[in-house]
């Protein structure tokens, strides 16, 4: 990596990480308020502004930040040159570092006890919102840095093969502009001129349609990065090489494609939206499981070919003979099984009718913890394990403790999030600070309530040995040369592809169409439809 | 060092990967077989609303 992009890399993934300590100590204390079996603690206010903290720090700056380091790095490191400009990271980085400072203030204080996802009638104050904004402007920032990346590599290198993780990082790039759009206009159009008091009205339906626009999709920004470490790190960390590279390519374009016009599977108890076209997202989201599927087991069976590089024999004896000694190859390992366990609790949510078992209990935090505090997240501390070593060039302090460290983290997301499934089922509605009432219904809650505080503290036990191994290493003066050239190699790697496996544009455009069909009319049709009690789009 | 030549490595990394398509099968059996439990014997057997 070129080394004057390493600071700005390195900065982001700090303060992703810095975010995601603060975030999970929070967890902790909900857990503990929520179960009610520390009464003294209890607070709603202070629950609904730690919880809206929670998210916000989790779902928002611990993921913006780290796909931005991660993706400066990608992008120097596989095209072999520096940033395209460089100053333009710098900015986004302050412009995402200034919004969520912004946000934080109302956030701290309870001016924005709104959870983090911004549906009205809730209001929050407006530097909230402005903030969030400034945040999600930052990331626009980055996507213009690596997709400009790209464009000038190509013309640079006509005819050669984009790197597939810096082709899956342009895709995220891509992605993340066309699904931050619903938020972008439910804010600049709603909630910031609602809470500055310039409108007297706002219309829930149609912001709640804005935001499942981005909603859905936003998984899959997160989810990005994880599948890029999985296929393009994995495989080489773990001794083998990349099942198939062009694979990769049709699970990336397929994410880019399929996971944006998928969201009203948000809204299946919503009045503003018709079935029919609740039903065309409902086949969008199974079709979004698909790329999932392909990138099960693509990594699954590079990882069977490196397991038998390694001795491994007989159907499953490749999985005995990994090399479990490796932080990314345990996290590899545990985000699949996660993945696996919280896609199928997604399958339950997904289906249109059977939702109404579990929609909006504790089953959905359980299913959503899974995927992205499991599955997402495991693969964000094994990538900054990987690159700690490349950016700071200091060895990484514990490398024991980093396995162990990981272990504890899928340990925990597990004993936190299998009992929420539990309760969800047993009828505990999500989004509530306490259950403060005398039932036997209630009373067989309490177990999982237990098992969900030792599951918070194993996380936040984990999260500490994390912070301390990265703090240590950065500190260290133990100085480590590791090559940046240490990407997978597909077994056959491709010598040329053809153009919609090595570009965007085709896709854009299906993109585009889609978006037409699936989100035209239920936007448009607030300007015509009576919407009791405020005005069509508030104005 | 995998103690391989590179023929040999050749061959081991190109042949069908029978452990994951197993594990592929499996896992999606599961995945069908809970999906169909969850439909029929939690959701539909719950039946209208009083």
């Amino acid at each position: 990596m070129h080394d004057r992009s390493k600071s700005v890399a390195l900065a982001n993934l700090w303060v992703a990480f810095a975010a995601m300590f603060v975030a999970i100590l929070l967890g902790l204390y909900q857990v503990m308020n929520r179960s009610g079996l520390f009464p003294e603690i209890e607070s709603h206010e202070l629950y609904f502004a730690s919880v809206s903290t929670h998210g916000v720090l989790m779902g928002f700056v611990l993921t913006t930040f780290f796909i931005m380091g991660f993706g400066y790095y990608t992008a120097t490191a596989t095209l072999k040159r520096p940033l395209w400009n460089k100053g333009l990271a710098w900015i986004a980085f302050f412009v995402s570092l200034g919004g969520t400072v912004m946000a934080a203030i109302p956030l701290l204080t309870g001016k924005a006890s709104v959870l983090y996802t911004f549906y009205p009638p809730l209001q929050a104050h407006p530097v909230f919102y402005i903030g969030a904004t400034l945040l999600v402007v930052g990331s626009w920032i980055w996507c213009l840095e690596m997709i400009m990346s790209v464009v000038t590599w190509k013309r640079d290198n006509p005819g050669k093969v984009v790197p597939l993780a810096m082709f899956g990082t342009t895709a995220n790039a891509i992605m993340w502009l066309w699904t931050s759009a619903g938020v972008g206009i439910e804010m600049i159009f709603q909630l910031i001129p609602w809470s500055l008091g310039l409108m007297d009205t706002v219309d829930p339906g149609l912001a709640r349609t804005l935001f499942s626009w981005t909603l859905h999709a936003i998984v899959y920004f997160w989810l990005f990065p994880a599948y890029i470490a999985m296929y393009t790190i994995l495989p080489k960390v773990a001794g083998g090489r990349l099942f198939s590279d062009e694979m990769g390519r049709i699970a990336f374009i397929m994410l880019l494609v399929i996971s944006v016009p998928i969201g009203f599977h948000h809204l299946y108890m919503d009045p503003q939206q018709a079935a029919g076209f609740k039903f065309l997202h409902m086949l969008g989201t199974f079709a979004v499981a698909v790329p999932t599927l392909l990138t099960g087991f693509t990594v699954l069976a590079s990882l069977e070919g490196a397991g038998r590089l390694r001795g491994g024999k007989g159907l499953f004896g490749w999985i005995a003979a990994l090399d479990w000694k490796e932080p990314m190859v345990v996290a590899g390992m545990l985000a699949l099984f996660m993945l696996i366990a919280g896609g199928w609790g997604g399958m339950i949510n997904a289906s249109y009718q059977m939702n109404s078992l579990v929609h909006n209990t504790q089953w959905v935090t359980g299913h959503f913890h899974l995927i992205f505090g499991g599955t997402t997240v495991i693969m964000y501390l094994a990538v900054a394990y990987h690159l700690w070593p490349k950016l700071t060039g200091r060895r990484l302090a514990m490398r024991g403790l980093a396995v162990i460290q990981l272990w504890l983290w899928a340990i925990g997301m597990l004993i936190l999030t299998l009992p929420w499934h539990v309760l969800g089922l047993l009828g505990q509605p999500r989004r509530i600070s306490s259950t403060p009432y005398d039932s036997p219904l209630v009373e067989q809650w309490d177990p999982h309530e237990l098992a969900m505080i030792v599951g918070g503290a194993v996380l936040v036990f984990s999260t500490l040995l994390f912070v301390l191994n990265l703090l240590l290493s950065h500190l260290s003066k133990r100085v480590d040369s590791v090559s940046d050239d240490d990407w997978a190699v597909a077994v056959h790697p491709p010598l040329s592809l053809p153009k919609p496996l090595n570009g965007y544009a085709l896709w854009n455009g299906i993109v585009a169409v889609w978006m037409v069909v699936a989100y035209g009319y239920p936007v448009l049709q607030f300007l015509i439809l009576e919407t009791h009690g405020s005005l069509p789009w508030g104005y | 060092m995998n103690g391989f030549s590179s023929d040999e490595e050749r061959q081991i990394l190109e042949a069908p990967p029978r452990g994951t398509w197993a594990i592929i099968l499996v896992i999606g059996v599961a995945m069908l077989l809970g999906w169909l439990y969850f439909f029929f014997g939690l959701f539909m057997s719950h039946g209208p609303v009083a």
